[in-house]
């Protein structure tokens, strides 16, 4: 039997998908329009990466912070706990049904739960961009946003001697986190050039918008300096040495176009690489709900198109922060009170002239963070390979160990009908346990580049529910194939 | 905050200790092991690389449960964790 949601009532008005910084000001600005709102993060505790704060039980000469995302997290955390939002950590969106109202299912250990909402904002986060290169599977090999979190949740360093390979702002900013947290920094690499002084020029005036951002980057460039950490631009880590686990990286001189320079080879000795080349978007949820997709040609793929209040094609479902462009954490918070705001006035909360004051200063505060984001990717190139660095014999899908040479093969075999799916099943690719996030953007780029089309318009993996890996006994536990029933089985543990 | 009790587990056998509140993958991280378990297809080692619960590849069997993720699972006292046997976790 086929029910018709339309029929339900919702159990809520609004349900919002991720705890960091969008999720957190999305749910907060709805509450406060008088929003009933549950707000949904797969982590134990809120706050996502950027706000994690440690475990309360870490004791203080374990702490590891870093100052000014500690104190805006904890401000932000105890709004929402002054707040009526409903709270359910440790759960993992595995679908939603778009509808009136959505139904939006999640996993918590052993069991499956869903809720009506008549609302959704989509707050996903990002992911550190898996870049292929031989050794990368190496116990030992960590992405910085991870070995971050680990430090900053439970005060344990990734590494005694670490190299840090990538390119972004955020590279030398966690460089300087680990040399104060006491890990040796054996070398940064980064594979832009030095920023020009035009360019610094450029963020300079730029900067009077983001004038902490400026002086943070000024800082952790001084303070590596002074502490003698080497810092090699337009280079990279081509190679991770180890058998068992890391115990060193080659570190090669590139040209412009990331290619290493023959001749340039180091060995530098270190027992940990962290692996930070910026973040991508984690728009699964998007696309299984159905949303319109729109190419990102800066970052090569494919995001959920937008309209000003940041709802997407699926009427009622609104995508904010880091999920869908990342921009950083300012934006996202301003990300997630529009959507709030905007899901508000859909439900009747906060209309008319209280909205449009309400929404001024956070579109002006947005234009503002967004032009400092331009400036700054036109020192850091956004679209980077991420498999460029791979040889035959390296592992691509890292769940079903498909490497390189195997894919290509197979891109070969079936050009020039090869698209993402066809892929899949010859190789297995993407059939892991990851679903596909660690490999699939690698394996777009190599069918793009094999059959000569633009990256965005590679046929993706099809996405299907669960949006991730779901215990057999928590699908048993919860049957109904026709979509739904009235009695939705309430935690209390759960929700505070 | 004062030091509070500690948790312990056993990883393969051997005895860990963590705080409680911790993550098994940063408990063991602590403890100085890095490899968690051997690929199915070549036996290669693999450890924590995500660290926040995307690429399964810190997947280890807590209490007889496979394809746990050490990274967002919290050591619990007396939690049984194992490598899982390769095979195990890649079944789809």
């Amino acid at each position: 039997m086929t029910v018709d949601h339309a029929d339900l009532a919702a159990d809520v008005d609004l349900v919002v998908v991720g705890g960091g910084p969008a999720g957190l000001a999305a749910a907060i600005e709805a509450d406060r329009c008088g929003v009933s709102t549950r707000l949904i993060d797969d982590r134990p505790t809120l706050g996502g990466q950027i706000f994690r704060q440690p475990s309360p039980s870490l004791p203080d000469r374990r702490v590891l912070t870093t100052k000014p995302e500690h104190a805006r997290g904890l401000a932000l955390l105890s709004r929402l706990r002054q707040s009526r939002v409903q709270q359910v950590t440790s759960a993992t969106v595995v679908d939603i049904s778009p509808g009136g109202p959505f139904r939006i299912q999640y996993v918590r250990g052993d069991r499956t739960d869903s809720v009506r909402a008549r609302q959704v904002i989509l707050a996903t986060g990002a992911y550190d961009r898996p870049v292929a290169l031989p050794g990368w599977t190496l116990p030992g090999v960590v992405a910085a946003g991870g070995a971050q979190a680990m430090a900053k949740s439970h005060g344990v360093l990734p590494g005694r001697r670490v190299v840090l390979a990538g390119s972004g702002p955020l590279l030398l900013t966690f460089a300087v986190q680990l040399h104060r947290w006491g890990v040796q920094v054996a070398a940064v690499t980064e594979l832009a050039g030095r920023p020009r002084a035009r360019d610094l020029a450029a963020l300079a005036r730029r900067g009077a918008l983001a004038p902490d951002y400026i002086r943070q980057g000024l800082q952790c460039a001084g303070y590596l300096a002074a502490h003698r950490v080497p810092v090699h631009f337009r280079t990279r880590v081509t190679r991770i040495l180890g058998s068992e686990q890391v115990t060193g990286v080659i570190l090669s001189r590139v040209d412009h176009g990331g290619r290493p320079l023959v001749g340039s080879d180091r060995t530098v000795q270190a027992d940990c690489v962290c692996l930070g080349y910026g973040l991508v978007p984690s728009p699964e949820l998007a696309r299984l709900s159905g949303c319109e997709m729109v190419p990102d040609l800066e970052r090569a793929m494919n995001v959920p198109a937008r309209g000003a209040l940041l709802e997407t094609s699926v009427p009622g479902l609104f995508a904010a922060g880091d999920g869908v462009a990342v921009r950083g954490s300012a934006v996202a918070l301003l990300e997630g009170q529009i959507a709030g705001l905007a899901a508000g006035r859909n439900l009747g909360r906060g209309t008319g002239e209280r909205f449009e004051q309400r929404l001024r200063p956070l579109r002006a505060r947005l234009g503002r963070s967004l032009a400092f984001q331009a400036t700054l990717s036109a020192v850091y190139p956004a679209a980077i390979s991420g498999c460029d660095l791979a040889t035959a014999e390296t592992v691509l899908c890292r769940c079903e160990e498909v490497t390189c040479g195997e894919l290509s093969a197979a891109i070969a075999a079936a050009a020039p009908l090869a698209d993402a799916s066809v892929v899949k099943g010859m190789t297995r690719a993407g059939m892991g346990l990851c679903q596909g996030r660690m490999c699939a953007a690698n394996v777009y780029e190599l069918i793009a580049s094999a059959t000569g089309v633009a990256v965005t318009a590679v046929s993706a993996f099809t996405p299907r529910p669960p949006a991730r890996p779901v215990p057999f006994g928590a699908v048993a536990s919860r049957v109904d194939y026709d979509g739904g029933d009235g009695d939705i089985p309430e935690d209390p543990d759960c929700i505070s | 905050m004062g030091e509070r009790t500690r948790v312990t587990f056993t990883f393969n056998g051997a005895s860990c200790q963590a705080t409680p509140g911790e993550s098994l993958a940063a408990a063991l991280l602590s403890s100085g092991v890095r490899s968690l378990r051997r690929s199915r297809r070549t036996g290669e080692p693999r450890g924590v690389y995500c660290g926040i619960g995307l690429c399964f590849d810190c997947i280890v069997t807590v209490d007889g449960r496979p394809n746990t993720r050490a990274c967002m699972t919290l050591a619990e006292d007396g939690m049984r964790v194992e490598s899982q046997a390769a095979s195990i976790g890649q079944q789809t």
